[in-house]
Order: C-alpha cells, then structure tokens, then sequence
C-alpha cells in the first residue's frame, strides 16, 4: 500500500514536471523572439537596409538552435525551445558568429563575411537532424527536419530572385551603358561626375596608386591594372561587393578603358549600385523574417501539441 | 438537380483522388504556358496572372457548400479551365472600362476575383463557420497578403528603384554637359526631336501607350524649359508588355527632346515577373496542398455552440 502512495506520488511529480515543462507560457519566448531582436536591431543599425539585414541575420540562427536541440534531447519541449532559442539570442548578439568567423580564417577560408558562418549552421544543424533521425524519429526531429529544409529551400530561392538576380541586372545595364558610349563617342568620359560617378585618368600605375588610396576595396581594380600593364586596349566593367557585412556594405559598378598602353580610364560607381543593392537587402530580409516567424510558429505550435510522439513500426507512439 | 446527385454519387466524390487535379493544377499550368509562350517572362506571368485563380475558384465553392468533398477540387478544376479558356478576365476588363477607368491595366481585374470572392466568404464563415469556409479563407487571405507583399517587394521596389536612378541620371548628365543627345543610340535609347507640338502629334500615331508623353508635350509647349523623366509600361494591355523610361526635355528654344529607353528596364521587369511569379507559384501550391490534406481528413466539420463538430 505505501509503495503504490509512494509510486503514485512520484508519478504525480513527474507529470507536474512535464506539465511545467510543457507550459504554453514557455511558447512565448521563441514567438516573440523576433519582435524583441526587431526592437534591437533599431536601435543598434542606422537605416532601414541596415536595420532589415541586421534583424535578418539574427532570425537565421533560431531555426538551426531549435533543430540542434531536437537532434541531441529527442524530444522538444517548450521549455527546451524556449532554453534554445534563448541561447541562440544571446550568443548571437553577443557576437558569436564573427568570433567563429575570425578563429577559422586562415585555415578554413578567407572571407570576411559572417552569413557563411550562419550558411554552415543552417548546414550542420540540418545533417545534424538528418542523423538523429535515422537514430530515432520523434516528432520534435521530423518537424525541425522540415523547417530545416525549408529554410534552405526558402533562402536560396528567396537570395537567388531578390538579391542574385537585380545585382547581374545592374551589372548588365551599366556594362550595356558602359560599352554603348566607347563604340558610339571612343570612351565613357561623359558619365564622369553624372550620378557619383567617380573617374580617374593617367597612366595605369599612377591611376592604380591614387585609386588605391580613394577607394575602399580597391584590390580588383589595382590587380587589373598591373597585370594588363602590356596591352594597350581594353575595356573591363563588372559589379563587385565593398565592405561586406557592414553598415557601410555596398555594391560597386567598375569600368576600366585603356585606348593606348600609357593611358588609363578607371571611373567607379557606388551610389547606384548600392540603392539596388539597399533595395535587394531589404526585400530578402522582410521576406526572410516573415517566414522565419511563420515557420517557428508553425513547427513549436505543432510540437507543444503532439509532444513525445515518435515513430516506430509504421505506427506514431507516444513516449513513455 | 437530383439527376446532378446521383451523377456525383457515381463518381465516389469522398475519393482521395479527387485532390489531384487541385495539386496538379498549378505545374500542369506552367508546363503548358512554357510550351505555349515565346520567352519565360511571359511565360511565368501567364502562371502568376491565370493560375493564382484556382484558389478564388476553391472560395466561390465553399461559400456555397459548407462541407467539403475531394470532388470540390474537380469542380474548382473547371471553373478555373472555364475562367482562362474564355477569357473572362478581358470580358470583365471590358466591361468594368465603362464605368471605371483601370489605367489600362487588367490585373486589376485579377486582384478583385480574388478579393471579392474572399470578403464574401468572410462574411458567410462570420454566419456558418465550417472548418472548410475557415481552411479556404484563411488560403485565400495568405495569397492575398503573399502575393501582396511579393508583388511590393520584387516589382514595385526595383522599379521605383530603377526610375529614380535614371532620373537621377538624366538629371546630372544634363547638368554636366548641358544636352542629353549624346546618349541617343546608348543602351538602346531612341529620340524624337523636333517642336512639342508636332512631337505630340507625332506620338498620338504610336501604339505605344502615348497618352502621358501627348499630354506633357501639349501642356509644355511654349512655357519655356523643362525636363521630365519617369518611367512608364509600354503596352499594359498585352502579354509581351514592357516597361520604358521617358525623358522629355525642352530647351530655352522651345525644342523638345523625347528620349525613349525600352531595352534595358524592359529585361529587368522580364526578370522581376520571373520572380514573382516563382515565389507566387511556390508559395499557391504550398497553400493548396496544405489546406487539401486538411480538408481532406477534416473537411466535415462545423463549428456550433463553441466546439468542432463532425457533421
């Protein structure tokens, strides 16, 4: 008799444990989430481009923070989604993703860009549910195995059509413009000063050290220069990335004419291309937040429902 | 409408089957516009102009019919085939022109299938609340907002982004040369000079959406210098539509420039239209296989006295 009051008490306080475990309370925190690092990122960026890609890049990582604990606990419970998301909250912001960043360039790559940090954790947190579920299929894991895919799926095509996409479109216009006004006028020298336009002329080493010292990122350019030292003609313009991943990041269109060996035409564009690019930042990170939202919500709204749920003999049990 | 009974009784319409023309609608539809268009912006925006209907389609059925039944997709199925095969949408066009002016574009016509029949249904869901009415509606108002936020993000933005630089453009190029004319023949850019008056009428023959670049040039002419610049679609009224920037420029002599670039905003709405009608395509088939597999296991349910019933 004493044993079955005190099997019942335990069972008792187990279920109090799950129950407190399994709060609707606890939902709150991985739901609001993405209001409250809205609410940080406008105060921390200037500009609503900044403002977009900063909230952007923090809302990437909740996914892969949900997916990693379902993949090690089995099992999801608010409470565990609530305890992940919040870590992921605060590593982030407390700089996590450019400290990794820094520790593996040199060895592992060479680009300054935190978002492939973020690429490697969608990456790894999606092969890391993907094992777990060969393991055992809980309900936690087939659910975050879809947001996880999703996220890919949804990313790559949202980067591909509103980021990729309008920056080869600029490219094309300015290259069309660009090449227009050489065939027709011999050079461009007419679009010097027109819309920030920023041109220099002179001899290719004296143009490659002053753009050197006028233009961040001028690496390109300078390359170009001294390895076409010996050709006396060409034209070369392309569209390349300044300052990645920071608030003065930005897009530039570069247009190179040489009409004899000794004579350079180096004219920079940034104003331009970087409004497209402003505009690009901005329709992907709304886009990117707006599903982010819907699928967290989706996935924990699921989860906090079915629970322990997990498959095994072509049947779905409940755990325990 | 007894014999209609028995028809549809023969036709097993609880059969599971039944969901595959409403999932199979949609790339069925963008194999056969691929086929049946000449370039892939026209043919995505064949897909995100018709094929959005089925959803509105689906809407108009379940204001009628509280519960649902796979069949129901069939019969959406064929009002939709209805809809595209008769061209229904330049009926309406037409007819709606001769009370209100649509501004030449008939994707408004679009828009309002697809708002209509929701707020209809809102209203039927607020009097009967069955779980299809609620599956539907809230289908129907994720494409709205979708395709709204979609449309505002991938086609309004960058051309409003593209004609402020162009105009910004312009601006400055005249400022530092003093003419525009050198960047005739550039990028494709055509001009007409001449008098504003004799441009205007020039412009009247053309089938290219003449009418604000008429009535600016009417409007300037004698009142000395001027420079517009905006950005403006070609032909709205037909599938090979395109955008252009306009340029007209009046001098101190009263001569008028129009420069007309065509090439280059043209192939960048080509790729927006690609755009938009990816992310609508993905995200109707998304909504539709989702609300069909609910319907599917829940569809009989009605909302009474403050819980689900099954009917």
């Amino acid at each position: 008799m004493q044993t079955d009051i005190l099997f019942m008490n335990q069972k008792t306080k187990t279920t109090g444990g799950a129950k407190s475990a399994d709060n609707v309370l606890w939902l709150g925190a991985p739901l609001l989430a993405i209001p409250f690092l809205a609410i940080g990122a406008s105060l921390e960026a200037e500009g609503m481009a900044n403002i977009v890609r900063s909230l952007s890049d923090s809302v990437l990582v909740l996914i892969p923070a949900i997916c990693l604990a379902a993949a090690f606990l089995g099992h999801l419970t608010t409470r565990k989604a609530a305890i992940a998301v919040g870590v992921a909250v605060v590593l982030d912001t407390a700089g996590l993703r450019h400290l990794m960043l820094e520790v593996t360039r040199g060895w592992l790559h060479d680009s300054h860009n935190p978002s492939w940090v973020t690429v490697a954790l969608v990456l790894f947190a999606a092969a890391a549910v993907g094992g777990s579920l060969l393991h055992k299929a809980t309900l936690s894991r087939v659910i975050c195995g879809m947001m996880c895919g999703a996220q890919i799926v949804v990313l790559t095509a949202f980067h591909q059509l509103l980021v990729i996409s309008p920056i080869q479109a600029e490219e094309a216009r300015e290259i069309a413009l660009v090449s227009g006004l050489v065939e027709q006028r011999g050079d461009f020298s007419s679009l010097c000063d027109v819309a920030g336009r920023a041109c220099w002329v002179g001899s290719p080493e004296g143009v490659a050290s002053e753009v050197k010292e006028r233009v961040s990122h001028p690496e390109g350019i300078v390359r170009l220069l001294e390895d076409t030292l010996d050709r006396p003609v060409l034209l070369h313009s392309w569209t390349e990335m300044i300052l990645p991943s920071t608030d003065a990041e930005g897009l530039m269109n570069v247009s190179i004419l040489k009409t004899t060996q000794d004579r350079a035409l180096v004219m920079v564009d940034i104003e331009g291309p970087s409004r497209v690019l402003d505009t690009a930042k901005q329709a992907f990170g709304v886009l990117a937040v707006a599903f982010h939202q819907a699928w967290i919500t989706l996935g924990l709204l699921i989860i906090w429902r079915h629970r322990n749920l997990y498959y095994r003999g072509g049947r779905w049990r409940t755990e325990g | 409408m007894m014999l209609l009974r028995k028809i549809e009784e023969r036709l097993r319409p609880g059969s599971v089957f039944w969901l595959l023309p409403g999932m199979l609608v949609l790339p069925i539809f963008t194999l056969a516009s691929l086929f049946e268009e000449d370039n892939l912006p026209n043919a995505f925006q064949s897909v995100s102009t018709s094929a959005i209907l089925w959803i509105p389609c689906l809407v108009l059925i379940a204001i009628i019919s509280g519960k649902f039944r796979p069949i129901h997709t069939a019969y959406a199925t064929v009002l939709f085939a209805l809809y595209d095969s008769l061209r229904t949408r330049e009926i309406i066009y037409d007819m709606v022109l001769k009370v209100i002016d649509l501004g030449g574009n008939p994707n408004w016509i679009t828009l309002g299938a697809m708002v209509l029949p929701a707020v209809i249904l809102f209203v039927v869901t607020i009097w009967r609340a069955t779980l299809f009415r609620v599956v539907i509606l809230v289908s129907a108002l994720a494409q709205i907002a979708t395709l709204t936020l979609f449309h505002t993000l991938t086609v309004i933005g960058p051309i409003s982004v593209a004609s402020e630089t162009e105009k910004e453009f312009v601006e400055q190029y005249l400022e530092a040369r003093g003419e525009i004319e050198s960047l005739c023949g550039i990028q494709s850019r055509s001009c007409f000079s001449g008098s504003p008056d004799g441009l205007a009428e020039k412009f009247s023959a053309s089938h290219l959406n003449p009418h604000s670049t008429v009535k600016l040039l009417q409007d300037r002419a004698g009142k000395g210098p001027a420079l517009f610049t905006w950005t403006e679609s070609a032909f709205a009224e037909t599938a090979d539509e395109a955008m252009r920037h306009i340029t007209v420029h009046i001098d101190e002599s009263d001569r008028a420039l129009v420069m007309i670039n065509e090439e280059a905003p043209t192939r960048s709405f080509g790729q927006m239209k690609i755009a938009f009608s990816i992310l609508a395509g993905v995200f109707q088939q998304t909504w539709v296989t989702l609300s069909l597999l609910i319907l599917w296991r829940h569809g009989d349910y009605t909302w009474i006295k403050g819980r689900w019933r099954r009917s």
